[in-house]
């Protein structure tokens, strides 16, 4: 899942202001678990020296994290408290759904209530994902990870899930960045907070990786 | 932030949200702390070149962003390369008119409250 942060960015952020609430609810609960599992992920010189065999423990390492629940995204946190971190099995079969996501919420917003019809086969793990508190929006969140155009591929993401630790950096931060930038541009303001949010968390967990050169100053370019 | 991150940042500035702007700031400060002094030096030197170019955003926003900065950054720091950027004209189009007085956390400070010509 993690890899596929840059597309799920484009994907999400958009429908948190959109006007079915559960579409808005999704989304936002979908952006938080995304949110605080990058934002739980080890450092990138640590996550380097992770072992391709053990790609389980991180994954467990997301989970075991204390006290990262609680997100700052304002919106609906109350009831969108998922916890993820503190269910240990939910971190796993939950982040597969993530990447068939972006493909059914790709410039599908009005079609969203019709994918929650359409299930990929859910491992029994999924639905110990009891940490959330609405049913309703946990069958939405469970239910949308259909990809209409290809057959199940939860075994498969897993698979691809696990083995991204055999990457260097699983997480594609620029990519990310670029993605969030140009949320900028969206009409929603509810997007634009999020974007933010997302570069304020990320640029914390990775400030050597900020690109300090500026605009040259404006002085300099008048004429 | 990426190439390309710094422009966009600036442009939130403009946003018609408040809270853009407040978290726009938050981010840009906090880069600022994480960079060195021609970061936060190039950062004032183009907020005020957008104060000058935007005088509607100076009149409603002017203070908000200020404001901010100051609850992020250090405000003597921020005062201080204010000075530094007008004194050495670093911004065309700036006229200093008068300077008021701002209490911020206690504390005193003398502002220099930015008016533009034309």
């Amino acid at each position: 899942m993690v890899p596929f942060t840059p597309r799920l960015i484009p994907a999400v952020l958009p429908n948190l202001a959109h006007h079915a609430p559960d579409i808005q609810s999704a989304a936002i609960k979908t952006n938080q678990l995304l949110f605080t599992t990058i934002q739980n992920l080890p450092p990138p010189s640590a996550s380097q020296g992770q072992p391709a065999a053990v790609p389980g423990r991180s994954l467990s390492l997301i989970t075991a994290s204390p006290g990262r629940s609680g997100i700052p995204i304002p919106t609906n946190n109350a009831t969108t408290n998922i916890g993820i971190s503190n269910s240990p099995q939910s971190s796993s079969p939950t982040m597969p759904r993530l990447p068939a996501m972006a493909d059914a919420a790709d410039g599908t917003a009005a079609p969203y209530p019709n994918k929650l019809r359409s299930i990929v086969e859910q491992p029994s793990g999924l639905s110990s994902k009891s940490s959330v508190d609405k049913e309703g929006a946990a069958t939405s969140y469970e239910q949308t990870s259909s990809r209409p155009s290809s057959p199940p591929l939860d075994s498969d993401r897993r698979a691809t899930t696990l083995v991204t630790n055999e990457e260097s950096e699983p997480f594609d931060y620029h990519a990310t960045v670029s993605a969030l930038t140009i949320r900028f541009l969206s009409e929603h303001e509810e997007t634009r907070v999020a974007a933010l949010k997302w570069l304020i968390m990320l640029h914390q967990k990775v400030p050597n990786k900020v690109d300090t050169s500026t605009v040259k100053d404006p002085s300099s370019r008048h004429v | 932030m990426d190439d390309g991150t710094f422009p966009a940042l600036l442009k939130n500035l403009s946003d018609p949200s408040e809270e853009v702007i407040k978290y726009d700031l938050q981010l840009l400060a906090q880069i600022s702390t994480n960079s060195e002094e021609s970061y936060f030096k190039s950062f004032m030197i183009n907020l005020l070149g957008l104060f000058s170019t935007d005088k509607r955003l100076l009149e409603t926003r002017g203070s908000l962003i200020i404001r901010q900065l100051c609850i992020s950054l250090n405000t003597e720091r921020i005062y201080r390369i204010l000075a530094e950027i007008l004194e050495k004209e670093e911004v065309r189009g700036l006229n200093i008119v008068y300077v008021k007085s701002l209490t911020i956390k206690h504390r005193i400070w003398r502002l220099p409250v930015i008016w533009f010509k034309n």
